[in-house]
């Protein structure tokens, strides 16, 4: 029986340890655009991340219901403008999504021939 | 496609989404200060560096130019759909530190170790210091604007005659000009 390479269980171990909420690329790009902005817009996000309304509608509730999104709604121009913040677990969440990240891509790239 | 490729790949389009937002650009802010500095160097020729007019001025154009870009700037992301309240901070911590620095200069001039002249021009180059690390640190379109103070700063020594508007006035071209450049910029960005 093949015996298992003590550092391949680490690198599963981070693996298992990647936010799921956070492994799609989209949900991960809306809170590392709302980390590096204090607040955006439904239609800045959707300008940005070039995503239908429904698409992107379906990936902010995902977020806000998990708690790492804020909402506040406004009028501009008797408009009405939908306002998302990254609340503070979303933030520590989306910082150790990072990290284990980079730990796992570091650890793959060393054995890499 | 193995789970490594598919992070780097979704790393990868991560990367070039927030490259995309950048802080907006806002020109009118551009032309403020450009008035304001023409202003407010000319007035130095006008009346004299050591007039109290100009330091009454500068105390007043100050306050109400950041007061003023700060409410430019917040319509101007309000607009975008993007408020970046923190880089807002940072550019007001970056210029005020020029004000401060600028207030305390006043005491070399006021216990005669600097002529009210040498203090203006001095002014010119911590000013032309203060830009160019806002070119260096925030906003790239200021570093030829720093560099053209420090032209300024040698014109304020050196030209026998209305050397203050002369370098205002290089000031508020080199503002307008980055200014309309940065529009030109954004608007083929987008």
């Amino acid at each position: 029986m093949p015996r298992t390479d003590p550092a391949d269980v680490e690198g599963l171990e981070e693996l298992g340890s990647l936010q799921g909420l956070l492994e799609h690329r989209v949900r991960l790009a809306i809170c590392v655009l709302l980390s590096e902005h204090d607040a955006m817009s439904f239609s800045r996000l959707k300008q940005v991340l070039e995503e239908t309304d429904g698409s992107l509608g379906t990936h902010l509730r995902k977020l806000e219901d998990s708690g790492y999104l804020a909402v506040e709604k406004s009028f501009r121009d008797r408009r009405p403008v939908t306002w998302y913040e990254l609340t503070q677990a979303g933030r520590s969440n989306l910082k150790r999504h990072v990290a284990n990240l980079a730990r796992l891509i570091d650890r793959v790239g060393k054995r890499a021939p | 496609m193995t789970d490594t490729e598919s992070i780097r790949e979704d790393i990868a389009y991560v990367r070039a989404v927030a490259e995309r937002t950048g802080p907006g650009h806002v020109p009118a802010i551009y032309v403020i200060w450009a008035v304001i500095c023409v202003c407010g160097f000319s007035l130095v020729d006008l009346v004299g560096p050591g007039s109290s007019w100009v330091g009454i001025y500068w105390l007043t154009a100050g306050p109400v130019g950041g007061a003023l870009t700060w409410w430019v700037a917040a319509r101007a992301g309000d607009r975008e759909g993007q408020a970046d309240r923190r880089t807002g901070k940072r550019w007001a911590g970056h210029f005020l530190g020029f004000f401060v620095v600028g207030l305390l200069g006043c005491v070399l001039a006021a216990t005669g170790e600097l002529t009210w002249s040498g203090l203006t021009s001095l002014w010119i180059l911590l000013l032309a210091l203060t830009y160019f690390l806002a070119g260096l640190h925030l906003d790239r379109r200021l570093m030829p604007v720093g560099l053209v103070l420090a032209v300024g700063y040698l014109v304020t020594l050196y030209l026998p005659e209305y050397r203050f508007t002369t370098a205002g006035a290089l000031v508020a071209i080199a503002l307008v000009v980055q200014g309309l450049r940065g529009r030109r910029e954004a608007h083929a960005t987008n």
